[in-house]
């Protein structure tokens, strides 16, 4: 009993020490953001990596999400004799949550992975440390540009996510429901909002904030060499998703408050 | 080696604990300008801590450090990189970065700290190189260097911004002896040709020998032993015979890498 109860609390207290230094690394990376020389050549580095090589990917899953939701939802909807109104459905659920947010599962499992690896290796072989030594700050010259990258690419992605994935709907609404495409592209944007959009492309901006810090400092704190590193990956993977997925609720909840 | 000259590193009553194991205590050092000073002990008992403390990579539980004179106990991160621009660090893997050209890991001091133009930085990494004895390498991975070329290559790093204090983590670990013999001959080269303080951190009593101008041996969190490699080698003292014969008891603690 009493060791059930030390592992309880030893494990709130392993929650509260990774929440306070995500906080602190989270406050640390928008101060340095703050200044006046940024590190641009690694930001370009970071971005080629976040946001050019996970292009093909996103275009990928946007496509076929696009189209499966759009046979799923003209079937659906042809029981009830309502198939023209595929296209608002199809492009609010995209343009709303699944264009965000698959968007960043996608990238996140990616690029967090990645970051992780990376850091966490520098981490373990004192490259962290020879940073510091040489009078250089670690936050400003890793952890930030690979935050900014992920703040960046995401909006970026998401729209090309938007666009793939309603014109993947368009595919299966035009050849296996019959339906003229201007009037799915009507439908489209009669339906969706200016807000619609700019909800979406909102949230990815938090998703990538979150997503940029939680892999660094899981990569950062790696510690005991390669197996060290292969925790670090793994967690850093699973806990972007989670990130995405609950942070999603509340913003979607404070967007439509808004 | 000469007491009179004026002390460049002092560490006053200095405690660290890891994980409720206490890996030094009370330990104090005086280190003077342009000697070499080595400390010598087993692994696992605090020597890349005391370097990690000197410059800040980590922090004293207890005890002061001073630089200079000036305390350094208590300056927060952001202070502590001006105060490192003093230090060049020799890392024990060598700690280059593996993504970078070897030109890129020698010119990231100076890109950090001065706003030389490119040619300027170019020219600086050719003499830093020359001077550990590597030339035209300024393309390569660090991958595709071996061991002992790697560690000149850190070499080359951490006397960049030619700093006045050079630390060594276990310069010769993983290295055969020719190149082990060659990074010893090269800490005494650059401590003559540049008038550094060094401090290195060793099990290796050859490069002791070799490089030292004052020995410390660490122990039970502290210096047990001080004076010179020729008195090392003569000592009759029990902690020291058992040093140089392999018979040091096991400290049962391992050392935050």
């Amino acid at each position: 009993m009493k060791g059930a109860i030390s592992a309880v609390g030893g494990r709130a207290l392993a929650v509260a020490e990774a929440f306070g230094g995500l906080t602190l690394l989270s406050g640390s990376t928008l101060r340095v953001a703050l200044e006046r020389r940024l590190p641009w050549r690694s930001i370009f580095r970071a971005l080629d990596d976040v946001a050019v090589r996970s292009t093909a990917i996103v275009a990928l899953t946007a496509s076929f999400t696009g189209l499966v939701l759009s046979l799923q939802t003209g079937t659906a909807l042809a029981r009830f004799g309502s198939k023209q109104y595929t296209g608002y459905i199809v492009s609010l659920a995209i343009v709303r949550e699944l264009g965000p947010v698959l968007t960043a599962l996608i990238v996140g499992g990616r690029v967090a992975g990645g970051i992780a690896a990376e850091l966490g290796s520098m981490a373990v072989t004192e490259q962290v440390d020879a940073i510091r030594a040489m009078g250089a700050d670690p936050i400003r010259n890793l952890v930030l540009p690979r935050v900014l990258a992920c703040v960046l690419a995401l909006p970026m992605l998401t729209v090309l996510s938007d666009v793939l994935g309603i014109a993947g709907g368009l595919v299966i609404a035009v050849t296996q429901f019959n339906l003229p495409a201007w009037y799915y592209l009507q439908t489209v944007a009669l339906g969706v909002y200016p807000a619609d959009v700019v909800s979406g492309i909102a949230k990815t901006v938090f998703f990538g904030f979150s997503i940029g810090v939680i892999a660094c400092f899981e990569g950062l704190r790696a510690t005991g060499g390669t197996v060290g590193v292969g925790t670090a990956t793994t967690r850093a993977v699973v806990f972007t998703s989670v990130a995405v997925l609950i942070l999603n609720f509340f913003l979607t909840k404070l967007f439509i408050l808004l | 080696m000469n007491s009179m000259s004026a002390t460049v590193i002092r560490l006053e009553q200095v405690s660290r604990e890891f994980d409720g194991k206490r890996v030094l205590s009370g330990l104090d050092l005086d280190v003077s300008e342009s000697e070499t000073f080595s400390i010598l002990g087993g692994s696992g008992i605090g020597k890349s801590v005391t370097l990690k403390l000197l410059i800040g990579l980590l922090r004293a539980d207890q005890g002061r450090v001073l630089f200079r004179g000036r305390d350094l106990t208590h300056l927060k991160e952001r202070e502590w990189v001006r105060v490192r621009r003093n230090f060049g660090m020799v890392f024990q893997g060598a700690a280059l970065f593996d993504s970078l050209t070897v030109l890129e890991n020698v010119a990231y001091p100076l890109r950090e700290h001065l706003r030389s133009d490119e040619e300027t930085i170019r020219r600086t990494v050719s003499e830093k190189l020359a001077l550990v004895g590597l030339e035209g390498i300024e393309a390569t991975l660090p991958s595709e260097l071996s061991g002992g070329m790697r560690k000149r290559v850190a070499v080359a790093r951490a006397i960049a911004l030619e700093p006045e204090v050079i630390l060594y983590d276990e310069p010769t670990s993983g290295l055969d002896p020719s190149n082990a013999g060659r990074i010893g001959d090269l800490i005494r080269n650059l401590q003559q040709r540049l008038g550094v303080t060094s401090i290195v951190v060793t099990h290796d009593l050859g490069l002791c020998r070799t490089v030292s101008d004052r020995v410390g041996l660490l122990r039970d969190g502290h210096l047990v032993w001080l004076g010179s490699p020729h008195e090392l080698h003569n000592s009759a003292d029990p902690e020291i015979r058992g040093f140089l014969q392999g018979s040091f008891p096991d400290p049962g603690a391992m050392e935050p890498s």
